[in-house]
């Protein structure tokens, strides 16, 4: 993810968001690990928006400061994504006792998984057990609270409508 | 962004010549709109609203994990 990394507005290339978009949808493919490195992703592209739209609102200048609204928007819809796919995994886990089997889906043209995937899926779970979202559940709960009470979102955010909804997202909700 | 007369209608006299001096200056650069491949409008309620039926989620570049390593992806975009 160093392209995020060299500058986190690179989340808004298409090609970029798309592979966090296609991670997060195929979740239950990827390996606990990979999982890891892409919350941490996550969270160093919101972090640095956010040092980075401190900065510009700073010096006044709206249109500098508006341009990071969008970047910020995809990071938090991301983070809101991630939480949510790996809460259903945790809650199905504690439910049955173990990591749930990968179910069966659809890929490109509607075709089912392969065998092939749905073998290698299965290692992926194998390979989930050594990662535990929980252990990331506070860092990520200090983000947020570090995001609502720093940023002055109603300088991003100017009406209520969309203001609402970017910390209803943020928060998870 | 600068917006400039036409050099054909600036003057001779002092103020111009100070203008087209100034124009000479390398920290002074025209405008001319870098285009970046930036994503069609992102409408975060809209994105939130599809969400939530997650198998009709459509992403135009989809990844196909079951031929795709998906750490190879994430590596991938280091290059």
């Amino acid at each position: 993810m160093e392209a995020v990394a060299d500058s986190s507005d690179n989340i808004a290339e298409p090609e970029v968001f798309d592979v966090y978009r296609s991670l997060l949808k195929h979740s239950d493919m990827v390996p606990g690990p990979i999982m890891s490195k892409l919350l941490d992703s996550i969270s160093s592209g919101l972090q640095a928006e956010l040092e980075a739209t401190l900065r510009d609102i700073d010096t006044g200048d709206q249109q500098t400061y508006m341009s990071h609204k969008q970047p910020f928007e995809m990071y938090a819809f991301l983070l809101h994504w991630f939480v949510s796919a790996v809460e259903k995994v945790k809650v199905s886990e504690e439910g049955e006792g173990q990591a749930p089997a990968p179910k069966a889906r659809k890929g490109k043209g509607g075709k089912a998984t392969t065998s092939k995937a749905a073998g290698r899926a299965g290692a992926n779970k194998r390979v989930d057990t050594t990662w535990t979202w929980r252990e990331q559940i506070a860092p990520t709960l200090q983000l947020i609270s570090k995001i609502l009470n720093r940023l002055q979102t109603q300088r991003i955010w100017t009406t209520t409508a969309e203001r609402d909804t970017f910390v209803k997202c943020v928060l998870l909700i | 962004m600068y917006v400039l007369q036409s050099p054909s209608v600036i003057g001779n006299n002092a103020r111009d010549r100070r203008v087209r001096v100034d124009l000479l200056k390398p920290n002074i650069c025209f405008s001319t709109t870098t285009t970046t491949p930036t994503m069609p409008a992102f409408e975060l309620q809209d994105e939130l609203h599809a969400l939530q039926d997650i198998e009709t989620y459509e992403i135009p570049t989809d990844r196909d994990f079951s031929t795709e390593d998906p750490e190879a992806l994430l590596e991938g975009l280091k290059k």
